[in-house]
């Protein structure tokens, strides 16, 4: 299934709450589409440094680069294909962005120095999804790779970013922007005489509420951008279409415990709320059951070392978490009740940084 | 006399850290814990209604509800919060829905960014300052990035915007959030790399922006059942035993990455607390975790 998943799929996007390890799954993904012979690229958030290390990823911005066969040898796998990874950078993907698209010097110059340009661009909220967005568009586009695996980041944030194509659609469609777009908004508040009603009475309570001063700041951004922001509708548009093609698919990760199963169902609803396709379930770091041969043992050891009472303890822990977790799986397939696939991965016993672990996990998914 | 009495004189604890480590449960804990000595109010800011599932009554909205004494819960959501704010400044509920029901406006809102980020930080500040109904207000703020966008964004406004009500609500919640008398971030770690390297980046960007830090709790941390000496002989067999060698190897990890935060953290309160697997349901965990952090010592 997962094997079909990598040789058929152009776009694979990974969704699920914080800390349930998307990134390295993630990179795994795009890792075996790689063994499978396929041009594969994995555009991640923010890796954990170690994981970039080890990938030869700690130098690179946010281009693309391709990671060295040479970093898996030793791994005991063949690589026919490529594998590439990059970096999201929000901050200075929206400078490139102004830089890009701007008609002119002088407007990107007006642009890069506008104050509430500036702090926007320096906020991560919201200006992520869209550069997310943005960027998945621009490497897409460009088709220089087989298959695209997009690590998306914790839950609220990644619902913003599957919104954002639609956000952005509308803000540019609506009349209240192009109402801020009027030169004629700074004659003052005598300017709103010649608006009709509507749009007179809409003004009045914006002032009131957040000032006029405020609107005339965003109006002065809104007018030096005016030429770029059809580009960003029509992108977000087609990111939108993208999204919803066959050739793409939506996997979701969860870990077995109740707050993360709880997010999953909250996303899965988005998910279909959205008609986005999606068909995998992941569940990561899942405690599995000890082996009998194992448990005896090990219990062999303790009696050698003298420590049978605690050695029971850990027996005993090992054994509940195994079953907390069978039981949170069962409960969760059942109230999902949706027709996807189930995989489940186990818990390793280090972090999973280097390439050798990727491979671990990676042949564990084949 | 528990280490965290010191802080119940302020008048926000704003929980985070980065995403899965466990800042709701140990939100509510601070939540029971805090309520034995003050009139407390908790505050979800996600989607989903964690907090109330966990504290007994999942039907908990955008309206305070009491949970049991000086324990209350509410959660928030920018949609309410920006209709609350708005009503406050044209005080009609006809004219707020001839106007902001309507689909451009809603999209406005929508698609500034920072805007919902202010618009909750603002609320916040009215459950902590403006009504004084409570003496403390807990908030199960979200991830490290979001959170930190939520605390940056009145500084932002407050710079960006000339005058007018925007800057000045802006400005009060500065005054709050900046007040060391008043404010504490509690951030959530947990001793493996990625979350430790994302509270020490939170801890330099929160100082950066002079927003005052509180104690830093290392959850989950990995049981330790042995003495040193059983340790000693039992280690050796690790190498070939899948059971040991799984334990020893998180054990060790846990204390690599505990002792990385000891060495930065030297003069700040760091706390571990323990990984709970004893127990049946959440309610349990949190039972446990709570009774720890009330026993918890210098």
């Amino acid at each position: 299934m997962m094997k079909e998943l990598l040789l058929e799929k152009k776009i694979l996007i990974v969704c699920g709450s914080g800390g349930v390890g998307k990134t390295t799954l993630s990179a795994t993904l795009a890792l075996n589409a790689a063994r499978l012979g396929r041009r594969a690229i994995v555009l991640t958030i923010d890796p954990a440094k170690r994981l970039a290390n080890s990938l030869g990823l700690s130098q690179i911005g946010h281009e693309p680069k391709e990671i060295e066969a040479k970093v898996f040898k030793g791994c005991g796998i063949s690589m026919p294909g490529t594998l590439s990874a990059m970096m999201l950078d929000t901050k200075r993907t929206f400078d490139t962005i102004i830089e890009r698209y701007a008609p002119n010097e002088t407007t990107k110059t007006a642009i890069l120095n506008n104050p509430i340009y500036h702090h926007l661009s320096n906020m991560v909220a919201g200006s992520s999804e869209y550069m997310a967005m943005e960027k998945l568009y621009e490497i897409y586009s460009k088709g220089d790779y087989d298959l695209l695996v997009l690590d998306t980041p914790p839950t609220q944030h990644a619902l913003d970013f599957l919104d954002a194509p639609s956000k952005m659609a509308n803000l540019l469609g609506d009349s209240l922007f192009k109402l801020l777009l009027k030169p004629s908004i700074f004659l003052g508040k005598k300017s709103f005489q010649v608006l009709q009603s509507g749009s007179k009475r809409l003004l009045r309570v914006l002032d009131k509420i957040v000032g006029f001063e405020f609107l005339q700041d965003l109006s002065v951004l809104f007018l030096t951008t005016g030429g770029m922001l059809e580009g960003f509708k029509e992108r977000a548009e087609e990111v939108g279409k993208i999204l919803r093609q066959d050739s793409t698919q939506f996997l979701l990760v969860a870990t077995p415990n109740r707050l993360s199963i709880q997010e999953s169902k909250f996303f899965l609803n988005k998910i279909q709320e959205l008609e986005l396709p999606f068909e995998n379930f992941i569940f990561n770091r899942v405690h599995s059951p000890l082996e009998n041969s194992w448990v005896s043992e090990t219990n062999k050891t303790f009696n050698k070392c003298d420590c049978v009472a605690a050695g029971l303890n850990l027996i005993t822990m090992y054994e509940t978490l195994a079953k907390q977790d069978r039981t949170l799986i069962n409960k969760m397939k059942l109230e999902l009740a949706t027709p996807c696939t189930y995989t489940e991965i186990s818990q390793f016993e280090t972090d999973i940084h280097g390439p050798q672990g990727l491979v671990k996990i990676g042949n564990a998914l084949l | 006399m528990s280490l965290f009495n010191e802080f119940l004189s302020r008048r926000i604890w704003f929980v985070t850290g980065k995403g899965g480590v466990g800042k709701t449960m140990l939100a509510a804990a601070l939540g029971n814990f805090a309520s034995q000595f003050v009139r407390v109010l908790l505050i979800e800011i996600n989607s989903c209604t964690h907090l109330g599932s966990l504290l007994g009554n999942a039907q908990v909205g955008y309206h305070e509800t009491l949970l049991k004494k000086n324990l209350s819960l509410i959660q928030l959501n920018p949609q309410d919060c920006f209709h609350e704010y708005v009503l406050k400044y044209i005080r009609f509920e006809t004219l707020y829905k001839s106007i902001f029901d309507h689909r451009f406006v809603r999209h406005f809102m929508e698609g500034t960014p920072g805007l919902n980020e202010l618009l909750t930080i603002g609320k916040i500040w009215d459950l902590a300052e403006g009504e004084k109904k409570y003496d403390l207000v807990i908030v199960d703020g979200p991830a490290t990035g979001h959170s930190l966008a939520m605390l940056s964004v009145p500084d932002t406004v407050d710079h960006a915007v000339r005058m007018g009500p925007l800057k000045n609500k802006a400005h009060s919640i500065v005054q709050l959030i900046k007040d060391p008398s008043k404010m504490a971030v509690w951030i959530v770690s947990l001793c493996e790399e990625m979350p430790v390297n994302e509270t020490i980046d939170l801890f330099l960007e929160l100082k950066k922006i002079n927003i005052p830090v509180g104690p830093i709790l290392a959850n989950r941390m990995w049981p330790n059942f042995f003495t040193e000496a059983e340790s000693k002989k039992l280690k050796p067999f690790q190498a070939d035993n899948p059971i040991l060698g799984h334990y020893f190897n998180r054990l060790d990890l846990n204390q690599t990455y505990f002792n990385q935060l000891k060495s930065f953290f030297k003069n700040h309160p760091l706390v571990p607390i323990p990984h709970v697997w004893k127990a049946e349901t959440d309610a349990e965990i949190l039972q446990q975790i709570t009774t720890y952090c009330q026993e918890l010592t210098l």
